[in-house]
């Protein structure tokens, strides 16, 4: 593998040899894109090139292989091969014998032979294959090219921090190697990336026989400036092999001293190779000061990250341990320089072994880099074309992927998801407190209304008018109520009937609704009253009593259909109704027609605030409403505990929707906030 | 001519009763004839409105109508009232007992899901409506009469706490005049209308 030669380009500046891809010497520095070259292909001088280009396009155009189909004779039986064939009959450097015999191989179908043919096709053939390999390695090559320069500029930004360190503490060799060297991480990760770039049949690895065979064939070639088509992959690889070269001419002496106890171990180049000694490039020193400076800031914890950008990008056909190795070989220097006792340590010893084998690659150079001024290194690197750049995609991606392995493992405030307040605590603890409350009320509470509580003015005037009447006073009893607000009304108007009936009162019932007939007997019963007392039902409700309280002649006269209708016997005309619109007009149409006649309320606590005007008005003696009022008599058809029970539920749900209310905005202003 | 006749009939019979509030004595017999026209004419149109409810219902049933079983149920039970009422007489007193079993549990049901409905209301009226000035000096007002309501505040025997309640206890007096005042406004204004012949259902 190892035979493959490149055709090395000797520096302008310092006359060293220099892969044929390299723009700038690896000894030295200096330019030389213009040595630059390709693969495979003969270096030709720019100007030569310039001069031979219109000739190139001529030949081309007159090539008729390169011509399209169309231009070409109809003819079938011509094959590529044949194409090719008469091109060669038009150039005019081919002997006559030759042009001679082809021309006949033309004329003749079967001339070529079958032999010949299929020479031909496996020529093409192979053609096309190198043609392909060329562009491969030309892609890889260029993809190398833009990465270490990307490392450059890398570099270049790096300087900075490092130009405030005194430079009494940190050794001339070191400064002169921080200004000139990107870190070698970075380098790493070129290598790793590149690695897959390479033709498959072309070496991954150095060995110790490539390294060998390689440096020999330099060192014969070095005279006769002979160039042989190198593969890019060799090429490659020794670039990526020169990054760790310099750590021996960055190490200075101790460096070598120290790894020369382990040189045994870990030599994989022969002991002749001291005279094969190159000039190692000031460039690649970089990657390795780089390190070295990292691992005396940092310590050796910056290993195992770089270790970890490094793994993803390897191929699972590629060695990890020796990529691994790699990169410890690139960091362990360090310590060795800084701490050479911590050899001892069986971990290190593995470690350390690499500067030796890089010691021994770049032992080559030492004696001439010795030779050369350090003057004469460049401090820093060239501008780098921007083509060669790497995209900003590319680097982003990069830089991602970087953060996430550094956040790996960590639990990062980006991943806690913003908390919404549920409000699931406060709806429990007001269904626990509902609990809480029905559950006090229904055990603990006086079940009927307590006889100490505080009356409504309107209810002890209601009172104080009962009490007023004698025995044989005449009692109206209007009964104006639908079944379903019979059970609030019987139970504030039963025991008042009762009291009445107790005193001797006369009452007389008069319903203005058809139910009202069927409900009074429910209220009869309530009362205590007689079963046989007569329920009269006024249709037209007060409407009826118009005319007979506007004209009490009328009244007099009589009218035997309805007892009830003269209303000027009666002292006291008793409404029990759920509809203040029917009090109202009891007390607006007939009313101010009888001077003599007093009204009184029994009501819901829904209509009993319409009904406030008028009694403090005076229309109204008196009137009871809502359970509240039922403490005027002994009520036994309800239970206060489920009065207080309604009302706290009642309570509790508007505080609910209140709650929910705030809870929904505190949340959206939450969300907008988050926004 | 069809519009003229019921405007000119509301506007006498207005007229009428307006006249005979004045002149009370004399007019006393005008009035209460007006007003028994004023009953029967009422009492005809709930027939009326009954027999157009029963014939509906007739009609659903025959045609199948969606629903047609609580017509079913409906005209059924209309037509058992009315028979045992015509038979027994609306006095009877197993009549109304019957009648007055089966229309008692109903209402009050339903009245106690109005309860329901209204407390379902409290607890929506301030995600539909927001908080607004309507909403918001609804839940205030609604949460304090409730805790009044309570009694608990009252049998503290504070005179202060108790002179508070009280002053509280005016403020629905203060609204319910405001509430009468607008219906005796919107009343007189209805009369007025009628009168002069602008009420708008004359004209149908």
């Amino acid at each position: 593998m190892t035979e493959d030669h490149s055709e090395l380009n000797l520096c302008p500046n310092c006359s060293k040899e220099n892969l044929p891809m390299a723009t700038r010497c690896v000894h030295c520095g200096s330019d030389m894109e213009a040595l630059f070259t390709i693969f495979g292909q003969p270096q030709i001088p720019e100007e030569e090139a310039e001069e031979s280009l219109p000739d190139i396009i001529e030949e081309i155009r007159n090539d008729p292989s390169l011509q399209t189909p169309s231009e070409e004779p109809p003819s079938p039986e011509l094959v590529p091969a044949n194409r090719i064939d008469e091109s060669i009959l038009d150039s005019e450097q081919l002997p006559d014998w030759l042009a001679k015999v082809r021309e006949r191989a033309q004329g003749e179908e079967d001339a070529i032979g079958d032999l010949a043919s299929g020479t031909m096709a496996m020529d093409a053939a192979r053609n096309e294959e190198a043609s392909a390999g060329v562009e491969g390695e030309f892609n890889a090559w260029i993809n190398r090219i833009r990465e270490k320069s990307q490392q450059e500029n890398s570099v270049r930004a790096r300087q900075l921090p490092s130009e405030n360190e005194e430079p009494d503490q940190v050794p001339e060799w070191l400064q002169r190697i921080r200004a000139l060297r990107p870190r070698p991480e970075e380098d790493i990760t070129h290598e790793v990336k590149t690695g897959p770039t390479y033709a498959d049949d072309l070496p991954r690895e150095w060995t110790d026989e490539a390294l060998q065979e390689l440096r020999r064939q330099a060192l014969s070639e070095d005279q006769e400036q002979e160039t042989e088509p190198l593969l890019s992959a060799s090429a490659s690889t020794e670039d990526e092999e020169t990054p760790v070269e310099p750590e021996l001419e960055a190490a200075s002496e101790p460096v070598q001293e120290e790894s020369g106890s382990i040189e045994e171990d870990f030599h994989n180049i022969p002991e002749d190779e001291d005279a094969y000694f190159v000039p190692v490039p000031v460039e690649d020193l970089n990657q390795f000061t780089e390190v070295e400076e990292d691992s005396v800031v940092g310590g050796t914890q910056e290993e195992p990250a770089t270790g970890e950008i490094e793994s993803p990008e390897q191929e699972p056909g590629q060695d990890t341990p020796e990529l691994a190795e790699i990169q410890t070989e690139e960091v362990v220097p360090e310590e060795a320089i800084v701490e050479p006792e911590a050899s001892e340590n069986p971990e290190q010893t593995e470690l350390e072994s690499v500067p030796v084998e890089v010691e021994d690659e770049t032992k080559t150079g030492v004696e001439e880099q010795e030779e050369e001024p350090e003057e004469e290194q460049p401090t820093d690197s060239a501008a780098v074309p921007p083509d060669l750049l790497l995209l900003r995609d590319q680097q982003d991606r990069a830089s991602l992927l970087a953060s996430l392995i550094e956040q790996e493992g960590r639990v990062t405030a980006g991943k806690q998801a913003v908390r919404k307040p549920s409000g699931k605590a406060g709806r429990l603890a007001l269904a626990l407190l509902l609990l809480i409350g029905l559950i006090v009320s229904m055990l603990i509470g006086p079940s009927p209304m307590p006889t100490d509580a505080l009356k409504s003015m309107p209810a002890l005037a209601l009172g104080d008018q009962i009490q007023t009447l004698a025995e044989n006073d005449k009692v109206l009893v209007v009964l104006d109520y639908q079944a379903a607000t019979s059970r609030e009304l019987e139970a504030l108007a039963a025991p008042m009937l009762d009291k009445l009936h107790v005193q001797g009162v006369q009452l007389s019932f008069l319903t203005t609704q058809p139910s009202g007939l069927f409900l009074a007997q429910s209220l009869l019963a309530q009362a205590e009253l007689p079963e046989n007392t007569l329920v009269e039902y006024l249709p037209g409700s007060y409407l009826n009593l118009i005319g007979w309280a506007v004209n009490p002649a009328i009244s007099a006269t009589g009218d035997d259909l309805l007892r009830a209708k003269n209303l000027y016997p009666f002292r006291l005309v008793l409404l029990v109704s759920d509809s203040s619109d029917n009090i109202r007009g009891w007390l607006e149409q007939i009313a101010p027609w009888i001077e003599s006649l007093n009204f009184a309320a029994i009501t819901t606590q829904m209509e009993a605030p319409v009904l406030s005007p008028y009694f403090d008005s005076g229309q109204l003696e008196g009137y009871a409403a809502g359970i509240a009022d039922g403490n005027i008599g002994m009520q036994s058809t309800f239970s206060y505990r489920a009065y207080r029970v309604g009302l706290l539920l009642m309570l509790v749900m508007l505080l609910l929707g209140m709650i929910s209310k705030g809870e929904e905005d505190a949340i959206r202003k939450e969300e907008e906030r988050a926004e | 001519m069809k519009r003229a006749l019921p405007l000119i009939a509301g506007i006498l019979s207005g007229l009428v009763v307006l006249a005979a509030m004045f002149f009370v004595p004399q007019s006393g017999g005008i009035l209460a004839m007006v007003l028994n026209w004023v009953i029967i004419v009422a009492g005809v149109a709930l027939l009326v409105a009954i027999a157009s409810l029963v014939l509906t219902h007739l009609r659903f049933i025959a045609r199948g109508k969606k629903g047609f079983l609580l017509s079913l149920v409906l005209v059924i039970s209309f037509l058992a009232t009315l028979m045992f009422g015509l038979i027994r007489g609306v006095d009877d007193p197993v009549f109304l007992k019957w009648v007055g079993a089966v229309i008692r549990p109903i209402e009050t049901a339903l009245l106690g899901l109005v309860a329901l409905i209204m407390m379902s209301a409290a607890m929506k009226i301030f995600r539909e409506r927001g908080w607004s000035a309507l909403t918001v000096s609804f839940g205030v007002s609604a949460v304090i009469f409730l805790i009044l309501g309570l009694g608990f505040l009252q049998n503290l025997n504070i005179p202060v706490l108790t002179e508070v309640i009280r002053l509280v206890e005016t403020l629905p007096m203060i609204g319910a005049r405001g509430l009468l005042i607008g219906i005796g406004i919107g009343l007189l204004m209805m009369a007025f209308r009628v009168l002069f012949g602008m009420e708008g259902s004359g004209n149908d």
